[in-house]
């Protein structure tokens, strides 16, 4: 028990010089303060190529339906002028 | 604001809700310990700087998740630099470890006499058998020698009594001696 207790004393003798407290840069220490509430500013650039392919069916349909519309609305007329 | 007016409880309720200065308050008062804490259970400086700060970001960002309870909130920080350091062993599993001791200047060591030598040796091959210990027994070593604390401290960290962290300690201290025995042979 004695040569215990000595060896246990040993070891916690060369426990207090291993674990001694080690500081962290104070440089370190505030820039991290800084990094953990800087809010990055960056703005996302989507693909632009749907949107206007988009944009041309679009408008193709929209023009084919207006000059089909038109087309009726004229064939209409024309044929009652005719009766 | 001036924090130190406050009670920390105050503090950490204001953190929760999302008070960034409060926040800064808690990492001021816990960043030196988690620093400590994965430094002594990584071995190398770049590492336990790289590993505290996504301790802290992690903590930022799980804050409004915190529930308060009787536990102080350096074991909730103790428990992700936890997470963190043992992902970290298992990514670095392969990776050959570099002791402390190795980053002292060769030109250095040679003026440096034989017995600090010897010295130093010595307390690398301890802090070896350390690293190789469960985490509940490496974190009652560190929270003992590192950060001075008594048994009833270690015990509210860790969830347990003072009686449960005596008996730890004690298993610890057998555990080592039977490490540094084997390996003295």
């Amino acid at each position: 028990m004695g040569e215990e207790n000595k060896l246990f004393e040993l070891i916690e003798r060369k426990l207090d010089q291993a674990l001694l407290p080690v500081n962290p840069e104070e440089n370190y220490i505030s820039s991290l303060n800084t990094r953990l509430f800087s809010h990055p500013r960056i703005s996302i650039e989507r693909d632009k190529t749907l949107k206007i392919i988009l944009l041309v069916f679009l408008a193709f349909t929209t023009g084919s339906l207006v000059i089909f519309l038109m087309h009726v609305l004229f064939s209409r007329r024309t044929r009652k002028k005719a009766e | 604001m001036n924090f130190t007016e406050h009670d920390y409880d105050s503090i950490l309720e204001l953190a929760i809700k999302g008070d960034e200065e409060a926040f800064s308050f808690l990492y001021q008062e816990n960043v030196k310990k988690i620093y400590n804490y994965i430094y002594y259970r990584t071995g190398n400086s770049h590492d336990a700087e790289d590993l505290t700060a996504r301790v802290f970001q992690r903590a930022l960002g799980h804050i409004i998740k915190y529930k308060k309870t009787n536990v102080p909130f350096s074991a909730w920080l103790y428990r992700i630099a936890h997470n963190l350091v043992a992902n970290w062993h298992r990514d670095n599993s392969r990776r050959k470890e570099v002791p402390i001791e190795d980053q002292i200047d060769l030109r250095v060591k040679t003026e440096i006499p034989e017995k600090q030598i010897e010295m130093r040796q010595e307390v690398e091959f301890l802090l070896k058998a350390i690293r190789k210990l469960s985490n509940d027994r490496q974190l009652v070593l560190i929270l003992k020698y590192v950060e001075d604390l008594s048994n009833k401290e270690i015990g509210d960290i860790l969830g347990k009594s003072e009686g449960a962290i005596k008996s730890l300690y004690h298993r610890t201290l057998l555990e080592l001696r039977d490490f540094l025995d084997v390996n003295f042979e």
